[in-house]
C-alpha cells in the first residue's frame, strides 16, 4: 500500500514544479499590466493595472507586431496545408502499399528528422538570392515545407500502419480506387492523427526564428519572432513591460491553438505526435 | 462477431477476385505508390537534401557572399579547428545538452516514479501545466526571461528577500551566470514535454508488472529501476533525440538573451555559424561550423540510438 506520507511528497513534488512552469508566466504576466512609462521592478505588480503596455507594442509602426502576426498566420497556413497533404500521401503509399524500393526511400526521409536548419540554411539563402526570392513569403514557404514533409510522412506513415486493414480491403471490395478509398474511407477517420500533425507543424513553422530572419529583411514581411527580435534589439531593449506585453501577443495564437486542441485530445496525443 | 471480424470475414471470402482484379490493373496500381511520394520527395530533396550538398561544398571554398568563390579545400575546416573560438562554442552546446536534455530526463523520470506509483489527481492539469513552455516561441521564451533575470527582476528580488541584497546578480551578463542561467531556461523549456512523452510511455507499462514487483517486496526505488526505466526505453530515446537535437543547435535564446555574451560565454555553434555567414560574411568557415554541427548531431543521434534502440 501506498502511504499517506508518500503521497503527500508526490504531490509536494509535482507542485514545485508547477510553479517553476507558471512563475514565468505570472511574472511576464504582471510586468505586461504595468503602464508602459513606469519603472518596474521585483515582482512588479501594476498600480494600477494598464493595458498600455499593450496598446504601445501593438501600435509600434517600427515593429509592426500585429502585421507580423498576420505574416506568420499566412505562412503557418499554407506551410501546414501543403506539408499535411503531401504527408498524408506519401505515409499512405509508405503505411499502406508495397514496392520496390520502399525501405530505400524511407530511411531517406529519416534523415530530414534529424538534419537542422542550419545544415540547409547557407545555401538556401545565396541561391534564394539569386532567384530573387529573398524578402518574399516563398523564400520560407519552401524550405518550410521541405523542413517538414519529412516528419509529416513520418507520423503519417506510423498511424497508417497501424490503420485496419479490414477497412481498406473492404473499400477496395466496393470497387473503390486507392485514391478514393484513401479520401473516403482513411482520411476523414484519421482526424485525430491529423489535426495533431497540422497544431505540432503550425507550432514549428510559427516559431522558426532562424528562417526568419535570414530570409526576410523587408519590416513589411516581417514574422512574429523576427519581430520580436528586431523590438528587442531597438529602443524597447530595456522596456520590460513593453517587450513582454509583445511576447504575450504573439505567444497568444499559439497557446490557443495548443489549448483548444489539448483539450479535444489530451495532451497525450500532441506529445505522442511529437516523436520524432 | 465484433465489427472488424465481420469485415474481415467479408474481405477474406472477396480476396480472390480482387486479387485478380489488381492484377489486370495494369500500370496504375503499380506506379501509384510512387506518385504518392513524388510531391514530398521533390520538396524535400530540393529543399533539405541539395541544401546539405550545397553546405558542403560551400565550407571547401573562401567566399564573402559577393564576388567569385575560391577554392581552399579543407582549410576553412583546420581555420575552424584550430580557432580557440569554435571549441568554446561546442563546449557550450554541450553545457546546452546537460541543461536542456540530460537534467529533463532526470527531473521527468523522478516525475515519472511519484506519478506511477500514487496515482496522482488532477494529473491532466499538471500536464497542462508542465506542458505549456515547449509550446512558446524561444523568442517570446528569451523575452521572458530576460525580464526575469533583470537586475531588477523577479527572480532578483526573491534572491533578495532570501538571501540578501548582496546575493543578486545580473544574471545574463555575468561571465560564469551567464550559461548556466540561460541552462535553466532550456529545463524550462523541455522538461514538461519530456515528462508528458514518458507518462504516455509509462501508461502503457502492464499493471501486473507493478504487482508482481510488490509481490516480491521491491520498494519504490527497486520497483522503479525494475519496471518503470526499463518499461520506458522506447519513449527515453525519442525524448533523448529530441531533446539532443534542439540543444545543440540552440540558437534563439542566446540571439535574444545574450548575443552570445559576455564575451564568447554563451556563443553556440549555430550563433558562430550565423554570425559568419549572415553578418560578417565568412560564408566558408561558417558553412565548416555547420558541417561539423550536423556531424556532431548526427553522432549524438547515433550514440541515443544504440545506447538505447531496439533490443
Amino acid at each position: 500500500m501506498i502511504s499517506r506520507r508518500e503521497r503527500t511528497l508526490s504531490y509536494a513534488i509535482l507542485f514545485i514544479f508547477a510553479v517553476f512552469s507558471l512563475f514565468p508566466f505570472i511574472s511576464t504576466t504582471l510586468v505586461a499590466f504595468n503602464p508602459p512609462d513606469a519603472t518596474v521592478s521585483g515582482l512588479a505588480i501594476p498600480q494600477p493595472w494598464s493595458l498600455g503596455s499593450f496598446i504601445t507594442a501593438w501600435s509600434d509602426p517600427d515593429a509592426g507586431i500585429g502585421r507580423s502576426m498576420f505574416n506568420s498566420m499566412v505562412l503557418a497556413t499554407v506551410v501546414v496545408s501543403v506539408s499535411v497533404l503531401l504527408s498524408i500521401l506519401a505515409g499512405y503509399a509508405f503505411g499502406t502499399m508495397k514496392f520496390r524500393g520502399r525501405s530505400v526511400l524511407f530511411y531517406f526521409f529519416l534523415i530530414g528528422l534529424i538534419v537542422p536548419y542550419e545544415a540547409t540554411i547557407i545555401p538556401l539563402y545565396f541561391e534564394f538570392r539569386g532567384l530573387k526570392l529573398i524578402d518574399t513569403y516563398w523564400s520560407m514557404i519552401l524550405p518550410d515545407i521541405g523542413g517538414s514533409v519529412a516528419f509529416g510522412m513520418f507520423w503519417m506513415t506510423s498511424f497508417f500502419r497501424s490503420f485496419p486493414h479490414e477497412l481498406i480491403d473492404a473499400a477496395r471490395i466496393d470497387g473503390a480506387s486507392s485514391w478514393q478509398t484513401l479520401w473516403r474511407v482513411i482520411v476523414p477517420t484519421s482526424g485525430a492523427a491529423v489535426f495533431a500533425l497540422a497544431t505540432v507543424l503550425f507550432i514549428w513553422t510559427w516559431n522558426n526564428l532562424l528562417l526568419a530572419i535570414v530570409m526576410i529583411s523587408n519590416p513589411q514581411l516581417q514574422m512574429a519572432p523576427a519581430a520580436l527580435n528586431y523590438f528587442v534589439g531597438r529602443q524597447f531593449g530595456i522596456n520590460y513591460q513593453v517587450t513582454c506585453a509583445a511576447a504575450i501577443l504573439v505567444a497568444l495564437p499559439v497557446m490557443v491553438v495548443y489549448y483548444v486542441l489539448q483539450r479535444r485530445y489530451g495532451a497525450d496525443v500532441l506529445a505522442g505526435s511529437l516523436k520524432g | 462477431m465484433t465489427t472488424n471480424d465481420a469485415v474481415a470475414a467479408v474481405a477474406h471470402s472477396l480476396a480472390r477476385p480482387v486479387s485478380r482484379r489488381g492484377r489486370s490493373g495494369s500500370g496504375e496500381s503499380r506506379m501509384m505508390p510512387y506518385l504518392l511520394i513524388l510531391p514530398g520527395l521533390v520538396f524535400y530533396a530540393l529543399f533539405v537534401i541539395v541544401p546539405i550538398i550545397g553546405t558542403l561544398s560551400l565550407s571547401l571554398f573562401q567566399w564573402d557572399g559577393l564576388t567569385t568563390p575560391l577554392w581552399v579545400g579543407l582549410n576553412n575546416f583546420a581555420d575552424v579547428l584550430a580557432d580557440p573560438k569554435t571549441l568554446a562554442a561546442f563546449q557550450v552546446a554541450l553545457v546546452f545538452t546537460l541543461f536542456t536534455c540530460f537534467l529533463p530526463v532526470v527531473i521527468a523520470l523522478i516525475l515519472v516514479g511519484a506519478i506511477t506509483r500514487t496515482r496522482v489527481r488532477g494529473l491532466s492539469f499538471f500536464r497542462l501545466v508542465y506542458f505549456l513552455p515547449y509550446t512558446l516561441a524561444l523568442a517570446v521564451v528569451a523575452i521572458a526571461w530576460r525580464w526575469l533575470y533583470a537586475l531588477d527582476g523577479s527572480i532578483n528580488e526573491i534572491i533578495r528577500v532570501i538571501f540578501g541584497a548582496a546575493a543578486t546578480r545580473p544574471f545574463l551578463g555575468d561571465f560564469d551566470w551567464a550559461l548556466p542561467a540561460l541552462g535553466v531556461v532550456g529545463v524550462w523549456v523541455t522538461f514538461g514535454f519530456v515528462l508528458v512523452l514518458l507518462l504516455s510511455g509509462a501508461q502503457h507499462i502492464p499493471q501486473d508488472l507493478y504487482d508482481q514487483a510488490r509481490v516480491d517486496g521491491a520498494g519504490p526505488i527497486r520497483e522503479f529501476f525494475a519496471v518503470t526505466l526499463p518499461g520506458l526505453r522506447y519513449e527515453l530515446r525519442v525524448a533523448l533525440t529530441m531533446t539532443l537535437i534542439f540543444s545543440l543547435r540552440m540558437f534563439d535564446l542566446p540571439l535574444m538573451t545574450t548575443q552570445g555574451g559576455p564575451g564568447y560565454a554563451t556563443t553556440t555553434p549555430s550563433l558562430m555559424m550565423y554570425q559568419d555567414v549572415f553578418v560578417n560574411g565568412q560564408v566558408g568557415p561558417g558553412a565548416a561550423i555547420a558541417v561539423l554541427l550536423t556531424i556532431v548531431i548526427f553522432v549524438g543521434v547515433a550514440a541515443v540510438d544504440r545506447a538505447f534502440g531496439r533490443e
